[in-house]
């Protein structure tokens, strides 16, 4: 059972062209080779997704781990292997908002401000960030966005990630959010204006 | 184009779904009104902001290891999803339910979830679609709390009902995962 290590030398052999679909329905019939592969395409996207919800590694790592043996578990009950990936990032989000529900209850694991989370911060925006030219420099603005973001009702904050940081289409959101377009955009649209709010000190000329 | 509807076309301007028309009026606007460009730059800095809270990447083996973890809670799960986990024992070591737990509304829970669960097995053996083998066991590990979510594996159903539900709505149940709203309670119901 453990013996599926993801090593450089899978990379090499995978057949990176394989079809979502034939690989959906190869993990349904149990190969283990096609979950690991599942778990290969889709692992850092689902982390990104739910620290963007969580904010901080440890209850990302609890929620990636039970996002897949849920989708494990479940996937032969997946009629529509076209519905996967919205499937994926439905059981994420929503794994995700019910986790900060207890820790809001807990009072809990605060947003990562530590010490190393910032220096990771600040090697990753180098890389990812989209307008290379603007990389942020003020650690405090930083801490400012996450509050931001944290004071956001769950809803809205979903949506916002999935749509300003994912740039994941309104469609796509109201497929995994299971609610209509309408919502989607209303949520957007609050998010939008309370960000705007709370930022306001940084937009600002 | 005034203030008062750049305003109400701002967020669809945002988000690039204003007819042609509308956004030649908007950018007619943005041209003569300070306070307008303003707002719209105040909504795109906001937005880039965001994009720019970014996520660091944990170590390259944290993705080896945690696959790992994932295949270890699996095989522990299907020894935990024999028939023999139905026992309230069972049911009971990993429930994590706090001290003051409230039995008599516990077991009205109980009671409830058994309506569900026998529910559950007439609308799988009612169900035409499924093709599963009729001689396979159902299995469940439940623990209970006032707010349960059913989610179909199929098609996204979501609702969040108490335990004294109407359950009838709920055939989709049948062949999906059932899961308490909050997370810590380890409650699932499955069909094997
Ligand atoms: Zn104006």
């Amino acid at each position: 059972m453990l013996n599926l290590k993801l090593s450089a030398k899978d990379h090499a052999h995978e057949d990176a062209l394989e079809k979502q679909e034939s690989l959906i329905e190869r993990a349904q019939d149990g190969d283990e080779l096609a979950y690991k592969e599942l778990y290969k395409r889709y692992c850092r996207v689902v982390y990104t997704l739910a620290y963007q919800m969580l904010g901080n590694h440890s209850d990302t790592d609890e929620v990636v781990q039970e996002t897949f043996i849920r989708v494990f578990k479940n996937l032969h009950r997946l009629r529509n292997a076209k519905a996967f990936t919205s499937w994926l990032y439905q059981i994420a989000i929503n794994l995700s908002i019910d986790h900060r529900k207890v820790r809001t209850r807990r009072r809990m694991l605060p947003l990562d401000d530590n010490p190393e989370f910032v220096s990771n911060y600040e090697l990753a925006t180098a890389k990812h960030v989209r307008n290379p030219g603007q990389v942020l420099e003020n650690k405090e603005l930083l801490k400012q966005i996450n509050f931001a973001i944290e004071d956001l009702p769950e809803q809205q904050r979903a949506v916002i990630v999935m749509h300003e940081v994912e740039g994941m289409s309104k469609k796509m959101i109201s497929e995994v959010l299971d609610c209509s377009l309408v919502t989607v955009r209303t949520n957007l649209h609050h998010a939008r204006k309370k960000l705007r709010q709370n930022l306001r000190k940084y937009i600002q000329e | 184009m005034d203030c008062r509807e750049f305003e109400n076309y701002l967020q669809d301007y945002l988000d690039n779904e204003t007819s042609s028309s509308v956004s030649q009026a908007i950018e007619e606007h943005l041209n003569q009104c300070t306070s307008c460009r303003c707002e719209l730059d105040a909504y795109k800095k906001a937005s880039l902001l965001v994009q720019l809270r970014n996520v660091p990447q944990p170590e390259e083996n944290y993705w080896e290891t945690t696959y790992d973890k994932i295949q270890d809670e699996m095989s522990a799960s299907i020894l935990q999803m024999s028939p023999n986990a139905q026992s309230p024992e069972a049911v009971k070591q990993d429930d994590g339910l706090p001290e003051h737990i409230n039995w008599p509304k516990r077991i009205s829970y109980f009671i409830s979830i058994a309506a569900l669960v026998v529910f559950m097995i007439t609308g799988y053996w009612v169900s035409n679609e499924i093709a599963e083998k009729p001689d396979e066991e159902f299995s469940t590990v439940i623990v209970v709390e006032p707010e349960w979510r059913v989610m179909t594996a199929n098609q996204s159903l979501y609702e969040n009902f108490a335990p004294d539900a109407d359950f009838s709505k709920f055939s989709g149940a049948a062949m999906g995962v059932i899961s308490p709203v909050s997370q810590g309670l380890q409650a699932e119901a499955f069909l094997k």
